[in-house]
């Protein structure tokens, strides 16, 4: 079964506010289709609609045409490390953001204790946020994904601000608790090209609002093909 | 767990949270405190010294100068509180990050409104007595619970008047994107020609046209209503402001909560605040 089936989705964005010119076409014609329990990333460069296609999925920004359709609860993880109240502890902002999910009491505090746990954060939780790094703040963000218990997670670019070796720990983070030990559906969107091979099952390469190419990760993981190369040679072959 | 208890519940996390993030840093918090004695101290020096026994003429009826200015003083504090409780909250989200984030949760912003806007009204309510102490022990206002409850009355219609403003202008600047332009604005107009400083019937002649912008502003009949409470005198003009006071406000909340709400939507179909 699928968690996520879009089809022919399309995305035009006005010139202006008021504009009553042909817009700027963000996403043409997406078809897609992730089973559930999978880990898929997309690829491009800055522009080519990634985070517009997570934005509609997150019912962030309206369709132009298409449809789409989630077969489970949705979490979200946006680029960017902020997003708390920097002055309050850790606890203190799950159990905010447990409120804004409409989880309170014994619930919310059960559901603190387990994200604090699945992301190893008990050592600094009680400890204002200001003070985190950015990988703790990494984790704080995605232990806030997880409160509504979600079966697909949008991700994203959520390694923007990470040094090389906290992306790498996230992104093993990604692939061996949430997807492989929690069975979460994951859409990410990355530029980094090593850690997308290793980790996701299917890559898809977005160009110009395009959906260019699907392939298979382990293709590239058993060296039958480079995926720099694939990437070069197809932004290279496109008309500018 | 019902509906009703999961929202109070979550209400009360929500002022948890304003509370918090407005009294982690103690020093700063009591300095707001700290300079309502600074202000009552700076006035009794001028009193003492110049204004003492100056009266002021208001419908015929004469108010001591301390008097006209501490409830001026006092009505004022109530808007930057009540008017910017929107627009806090929105620019908040946005300066966070959360924007995106709330708008995937199941909570409402009217939520979120309404724990900043308890949380404001109590803050308005405890520099309300911290100023009236303070008047009381620097510059000898007198301590009347009677009149206290009435002034507490016409400082709610007030704070739910400038609240219905708020709606409006944070409406408005979800389209216009220039908030605190309109904010400042208006606050600077309300303390101007609310008078706060002083009476307002100096506006005549060329100047009236200046009457007629302090008589649209909610300030200007709150404080008249406060005034006569101080000095005990019920007069006509007094059950007009009482009431024009409530027309206000009850136009301007139904308005304003309309436009934020249409906005909101609005925003929320283009993608962001």
């Amino acid at each position: 079964m699928n968690a996520i089936e879009i089809n022919g989705l399309s995305k035009v964005y006005p010139i202006s506010r008021f504009s009553r010119q042909p817009g700027t076409a963000a996403l043409t014609d997406i078809s897609l289709e992730i089973p559930k329990g999978a880990l898929y990333t997309l690829l491009g460069p800055n522009g080519a609609g990634k985070s517009t296609l997570i934005r509609i999925l997150a019912g962030l920004t309206p369709v132009t045409k298409g449809n789409f359709k989630l077969n489970g609860r949705l979490g979200l993880f946006m680029s960017g490390v902020q997003g708390f109240w920097e002055a309050l502890d850790g606890r203190t902002n799950l159990n905010y953001f447990c409120a804004l999910q409409n989880l309170v009491g014994s619930k919310a505090r059960n559901k603190v204790d387990e994200v604090i746990d699945i992301f190893e954060m008990g050592a600094y939780v009680d400890r204002p946020v200001k003070i985190y790094s950015n990988g703790m703040k990494h984790r704080l963000l995605l232990a806030r994904t997880l409160l509504n218990d979600p079966d697909i997670l949008l991700l994203d670019e959520p390694i923007t601000y990470l040094d090389p070796i906290g992306a790498r720990e996230f992104h093993l983070l990604l692939r061996d608790r949430l997807n492989r030990t929690l069975g979460k559906t994951i859409l990410l969107s990355t530029h980094q090209l090593e850690e997308a091979q290793e980790i996701s099952d299917t890559l898809g390469f977005l160009f110009q609002g395009k959906l260019l190419w699907e392939k298979k990760a382990s293709t590239f993981r058993d060296q039958q093909a480079n995926l720099l190369e694939d990437y070069f040679q197809t932004v290279k072959n496109q008309p500018s | 767990m019902n509906a009703l208890t999961l929202r109070i519940s979550k209400l009360w996390i929500f002022i948890d949270v304003e509370v918090r993030r407005d009294t982690h840093n103690l020093l700063g918090f009591c300095a707001k405190y700290f300079r309502i004695f600074m202000l009552c101290f700076v006035y009794s020096f001028f009193f003492k010294s110049a204004l003492w026994q100056k009266n002021i003429l208001l419908d015929g009826h004469t108010i001591d100068f301390p008097l006209f200015l501490v409830s001026g003083v006092v009505g004022v504090r109530v808007i930057p509180l009540s008017i910017r409780i929107f627009d806090e909250i929105l620019s908040g989200l946005k300066s966070s990050k959360l924007e995106e984030w709330v708008q995937t949760t199941p909570t409402c912003l009217w939520e979120l409104f309404a724990a900043k806007a308890l949380w404001n009204f109590a803050r308005v309510l405890t520099e309300l007595l911290t100023l009236i102490v303070f008047a009381h022990i620097l510059v000898g206002v007198p301590i009347r619970p009677f009149f206290q409850g009435s002034l507490l009355l016409t400082v709610v219609w007030m704070f739910a008047a400038y609240a219905g403003i708020g709606m409006i202008l944070s409406g408005l600047s979800v389209f216009l994107k220039q908030g605190g332009i309109l904010f400042n604005f208006f606050f600077q107009i309300s303390a101007t020609f609310g008078g706060v400083f002083f009476p307002t019937y100096i506006f005549k002649g060329r100047l009236a046209f200046l009457a007629w912008v302090s008589n649209s502003l909610p300030i200007t009949h709150a404080l008249q209503v406060i005034r006569f409470g101080l000095i005990h005198e019920k007069t006509p003009s007094v059950a007009f402001h009482e009431k024009f006071l409530v027309m206000m406000t009850l136009t301007l909340l139904p308005v304003g909560f309309l436009l934020l709400q249409r906005s909101l939507v609005w925003a929320r179909k283009n993608g962001n605040f």
